[in-house]
């Protein structure tokens, strides 16, 4: 075995240092066993590596599967925080005392019903009629509350101070109005 | 690379620091941490489980001071460990990581390439079997790019018994596959 062969693995892999990386070089000009050798190794590993890259593409085949669910999260991600940044809070204290400049202008805000405590949600609404009832399957999924001062809607003391009116409206998924309910 | 706490009043701007340094190793290692984890035998679930958990410790070793200078070799070392400490928990050894049938989803350009191709790793297959453990985790290591500094890093041993493991195990396959 030529002298030289000894180290050419370590020379393919770039770990000798530069002067026995020259030597290297210059031996694998003149001999043509060593330079077939290297020729060899490196066929050798490259196939290796493949061989690899076929096993771990044979055990882990989902690589588009997991693409779509990746990029599907992205979308429902930006979705939620696009929708939670557009909605726009409504001050509760505006909303018991409304300026009368802001009259015209309508605070939506979502409101998310617990369909596991519906004798909480009674207990919020204290009206005997809706007590007694049961509620509807519409009035159990989220809603969205819109508050009106009560001066967009009455002419200036037609309605008592302090007084006001709330509507409750449910919208079905395809967006047509499912029911209202409104009460003083 | 060490460091279990974290650090909860990190700077903003180092925090975004260690973010951006994290994700560029991730994106950088996490196809070659796999491979290797699924080579060595591991599932493919298992193997991301492993990875998710080396980069949640590589990015808290960041955070807390430590440098990335090494961190492909610490990456490589907590994922071998993990692989090692999970195949121990499922009484598994790791034979026949490289065997069976990877030769089955060969996509060749033309039905003659494929069928070379399969007879290489055929051989290669059957060569693989008979290098030692050490061997072949050398050779799967050198494979995914580590130096053998870093290989001896991962698998504790000295720099130049990997190169020894290296030239034996290349001279090995090179033995028996005619390539």
């Amino acid at each position: 075995m030529c002298e030289f062969e000894k180290r050419l693995i370590a020379w393919i892999d770039r770990e000798t240092d530069a002067v026995e990386a020259l030597e290297l070089e210059r031996h694998l000009r003149v001999c043509t066993t060593c330079s077939a050798r290297g020729r060899e190794y490196r066929e050798v590993s490259r196939s290796f590596a493949e061989y690899c890259e076929a096993i771990a593409s044979r055990k882990n085949p989902r690589p588009l599967r997991w693409a779509a669910l990746s990029a599907t999260a992205v979308v429902a991600a930006t979705a939620a925080m696009v929708m939670l940044t557009l909605s726009p809070r409504v001050d509760p204290l505006r909303l018991q005392r409304p300026a009368v400049a802001e009259a015209k202008s309508m605070a939506l805000r979502p409101r998310q019903v617990n369909p596991a405590a519906p004798a909480k949600l009674l207990r919020r609404r204290p009206r005997g009629q809706l007590i007694k009832t049961p509620l509807p399957a519409w009035s159990l999924e989220p809603s969205i509350e819109i508050a009106i001062p009560i001066e967009a809607v009455f002419a200036p003391g037609a309605v008592p101070p302090g007084f006001s009116f709330a509507a409750e409206l449910s919208i079905a998924s395809d967006g047509s109005p499912r029911g209202m309910r409104l009460w003083p | 690379m060490s460091g279990d706490g974290f650090p909860f009043a990190l700077p903003a701007s180092r925090f975004a620091a260690v973010n951006r340094e994290a994700t560029t190793l991730f994106e950088e290692l996490r196809k070659p941490l796999l491979r290797y984890l699924i080579c060595l035998g591991l599932s493919a679930d298992e193997a991301q489980d492993v990875v998710q958990d080396a980069f949640l410790n590589l990015h808290r070793s960041l955070a807390g001071g430590a440098s990335n200078e090494n961190a492909r070799a610490w990456l490589f070392s907590v994922a071998h460990n993990q692989a090692r400490n999970r195949q121990k928990s499922y009484h598994r050894r790791f034979g026949r990581p490289l065997e069976d049938g990877a030769f089955e989803m060969l996509d060749e350009s033309t039905p003659e390439h494929a069928v070379l191709k399969k007879e290489k790793f055929r051989q290669l297959s059957s060569a693989i079997r008979t290098l030692t453990e050490a061997e072949r985790e050398c050779l799967l290591l050198r494979a995914e790019g580590l130096r053998y500094r870093e290989i001896g890093e991962v698998l504790e041993m000295a720099t130049s018994t990997v190169a020894d493991t290296v030239d034996r195990a290349v001279r090995k396959l090179a033995g028996k596959c005619n390539v």
